[in-house]
């Protein structure tokens, strides 16, 4: 029997049915942490999955204020509560992403461009188009410049050709290890 | 308030390393502009070099003149062995350095436990692409970067398994190129320079003297690097820069973000497209100037030396003045 997730708190916007995510503790984020890992435990399994070891109350008191901020989902197993996460990590950084970007902007003064502008920077996401235009700007200057040595296959994959600019190694693919 | 003869000694210290720090930070930022261009001239290499030498440089002359000048005239000087007043504003400028030392210690040793244990949690985890000899190269499950070298006493070169999943395809030649691009951090041991940057104390990145040689030391690092990998030949560079704009690619996919201490492929804040055009476009060598560059300053430091040594009959007086500070 799954426990329907908690209502949002009066006031709060649509797009922040959840409480204010860019504040989870530390713990709070272990616990989370050990939930995705585990897919759905009890407080005892939880306890186990810790680095730390905290004590049984304190873990159950943590997974009851994830279950209340509506971040886990909780059924009954014979006498004991099993937990699961609610959200994908994805989804969670979102809306927590969310909720930083909007106390980002209603907390300055500066114009909104100079702060997208800075979010840009320290997002550290490349723009796709950027890197369309460098991967042009790589197979110009490859046909521009001289007819290049056939020791240097420059469309050799893993798996299918050698290197002859670095030591002999085979394909670098996961489960290849040499 | 009154301290005794040790505790008068440790402030003296605290004050004189953490005044001369911040006056020799923000002397060299407010020169940053002129440097940065004089280093222009220079091979990526040396600019790294220099650029590493103008951060820990501040912390190197403080330590300085606090144990060969102001230790020695304040045991040769100061002759009251017992208990004295010192002003509160004193104090209050040299609790605030303390604090300002003891955060910097505190942050640098948290990043250092974190990047060990992230390293020990790789070694156990990860899959073993090469073989150990070397630096053992490690497939990871999303490590917040797309290749990056990581640890110290035993360096790995971590890659993403986003990188080396069929979507991305990475030639083999150009996945080469990027194993020896984080093989030259590792020689050049720029983990461990980014190590004891950490534990630098350095003013706020807003204040003047904030910072102005980090991320042109980062950049200066990288660019050192690829040209150790590529080694002048041009299809080599050609597939460094497809390495690049495939690392980038994969870094995007990533919702990871590395938060140990690492020399990544594309580290956060490079400017992907001016390497990609350092490689596509290569400039005739430059000139290496550093060197008389190097001389400059040496001369300088000595110079600056030679004019505190004179001064240090006046040493003792000014640590008496800076105890003393405000008061009536």
């Amino acid at each position: 029997m799954h426990e329907p997730k908690p209502q949002a708190a009066p006031g709060e916007e649509n797009g922040a049915s959840l409480p204010p995510l860019g504040v989870l503790g530390r713990r709070e984020r272990e616990v989370l942490s050990v939930l995705r890992v585990l897919g759905s435990a009890t407080v005892q399994q939880v306890v186990e999955g810790l680095d730390t070891s905290l004590a049984y109350t304190t873990v159950m008191t943590t997974l009851d204020r994830l279950f209340r901020k509506g971040l886990l989902a909780r059924h009954k197993q014979n006498r004991a509560f099993l937990y699961s996460v609610a959200l994908s990590a994805r989804d969670l950084e979102g809306h927590r992403a969310a909720h930083l970007v909007r106390r980002f902007f209603s907390e300055s003064d500066v114009r909104p461009e100079i702060l997208v502008s800075c979010l840009v920077d320290a997002v550290h996401h490349y723009d796709t188009d950027l890197l369309d235009q460098l991967e042009s700007s790589i197979r110009t200057a490859r046909a521009h410049s001289a007819s290049p040595s056939p020791a240097h296959p420059s469309s050799a994959h893993p798996g299918s050709a050698q290197s002859s600019s670095a030591p002999p190694q085979s394909t670098p693919r996961k489960g290849d290890p040499r | 308030m009154t301290l005794s003869y040790t505790l008068r000694l440790l402030c003296v210290l605290t004050l004189a390393i953490g005044l001369v720090l911040a006056a020799s930070q923000i002397t060299l930022a407010l020169a940053a502009r002129w440097i940065l261009g004089a280093l222009d001239a220079t091979t990526a290499r040396w600019r790294e070099r220099i650029l590493y030498l103008l951060q820990i440089g501040p912390a190197l002359i403080a330590i300085f003149i606090a144990g060969a000048l102001c230790l020695p005239s304040w045991l040769h000087g100061e002759t009251n062995r017992e208990s004295e007043s010192v002003s509160t504003l004193c104090l209050l400028v040299a609790a605030l350095i303390a604090l300002w030392f003891a955060s910097t210690l505190f942050r640098g040793l948290a990043l250092a436990f974190r990047t060990r244990r992230y390293a020990r949690a790789c070694r156990r985890s990860g899959q073993l692409l090469f073989p150990a000899g070397d630096i053992p190269v490690l497939a990871v499950s999303d490590p917040g970067l797309p290749v990056g070298l990581i640890g110290f006493l035993r360096p790995l070169i971590l890659v993403s398994s986003g990188l080396l999943d069929a979507s991305c395809s990475i030639p083999l030649a150009a996945f080469d190129l990027a194993l020896a691009h984080e093989r030259s951090h590792a020689r050049h041991r720029d983990n461990w320079k980014l190590l004891t940057l950490a534990f630098l104390p350095r003013l706020h990145p807003r204040l003047p003297g904030g910072d102005p040689f980090r991320q042109p030391w980062q950049n200066a690092a990288d660019w050192a690097a690829d040209d150790d990998a590529v080694r002048g030949d041009p299809n080599r560079s050609f597939l460094l820069a497809d390495a690049l704009v495939l690392a980038a690619r994969a870094a995007n996919a990533s919702t990871a973000r590395a938060t140990y201490i690492c020399t990544a492929l594309t580290s956060a804040g490079a400017d992907l497209a001016v390497r990609v055009h350092r490689l596509i476009h290569p400039q005739p060598s430059a000139r290496t100037t550093a060197p008389s560059l190097l001389v400059a300053l040496a001369a300088f430091a000595l110079l600056a030396a030679a004019a505190l040594c004179t001064l240090s009959p006046w040493i003792y007086n000014l640590s008496e003045h800076l105890l003393h500070l405000g008061a009536a």
